[in-house]
């Protein structure tokens, strides 16, 4: 069991996390971690990459859950792009995938992104 | 068959994670199976860890995984206080994200991904078996937010 976190910052308060590997008991706390040192707190947005994400227990859904929750208390976007089927059967089990968040493809979410921007910049919220 | 005793560790767990993952596919398990055994080895032990024991001493769980023609079949024995996992209530899914509880959610995902979970306190054990189809279904009465 094993994590790799690849975190880039898209555009000013928008990051991205790839996870890459297993989001057990044993790695939620890298997760946890990386998510404090970004901070989430203020952000505008944060998008996990799923793609590579081969496995998550209730431990690592329970980070995703605390995003999931810090985000929308602050009005910032959640994008969950390229979810892989596995993962998507543990989250609808846990009924924890609100249909906003997932995005087919890093160009759909990009594109989410853009308008959300154009938005903010014109200044009618977002 | 595969046979384990994990103490409470996540060093163990990790070894005992990924030997159960040689294992069923040296035994030809598909994945989605697979995911489920592994998914309940790492709930189960880290439950019966978290509520079965009073004192933060070294314990054990024998944890031992069998092929039959249709099923993988999981056993979890450990000598804590009477515990059944199967008797908490669910979690309340039906609430909003943001007002749930976090947590509650690994015996949740296991029993929904198993065909089947007995539990029995026999000999001053908690005895756990749970069948995960070789095959595996759509969960049971799983649902996304809309």
């Amino acid at each position: 069991m094993s994590l790799k976190i690849e975190v880039t910052t898209k555009a000013p308060g928008y990051h991205e996390l790839v996870l890459d590997g297993k989001l057990d008991t044993e790695t939620h706390g890298q997760l946890d971690a990386a998510l404090k040192k970004l901070p989430v707190n203020g952000a505008r947005g944060v998008r996990l990459n799923l793609a590579r994400l081969s496995y998550i227990s209730s431990m690592g859904l329970r980070v995703v859950m605390k995003l999931m929750k810090d985000l929308k208390a602050q009005n910032s976007i959640l994008q969950m792009v390229n979810v892989q089927p596995q993962i998507k059967k543990v989250f609808d089990i846990a009924a924890a995938l609100p249909t906003e968040t997932v995005f087919a493809s890093v160009a759909e979410a990009d594109a989410y992104l853009d308008m959300m921007q154009k938005k903010v910049l014109r200044g009618d919220g977002g | 068959m595969f046979d384990r005793t994990l103490s409470n560790d996540v060093a163990s767990l990790v070894a005992a994670t990924e030997d159960l993952e040689q294992f069923l596919s040296r035994e030809a398990v598909g994945a989605e199976a697979s995911y489920a055994c592994t998914l309940a080895l790492e709930e189960v032990v880290t439950n019966v860890f978290k509520y079965a024991y009073d004192d933060a001493g070294v314990h054990a769980v024998r944890f031992t995984a069998q092929l039959t023609p249709d099923h993988v079949v999981l056993r979890f024995s450990d000598d804590g206080r009477p515990f059944d996992p199967l008797a908490a209530p669910p979690p309340d899914l039906a609430r909003p994200l943001e007002e749930r509880a976090i947590g509650g959610l690994g015996i949740h995902l296991v029993r929904k991904l198993a065909d089947a979970m007995e539990y029995e306190r026999s000999g001053g054990r908690n005895l756990l078996t749970a069948r995960f189809a070789l095959r595996p279904k759509a969960p049971n009465g799983s649902r996304s937010l809309a």
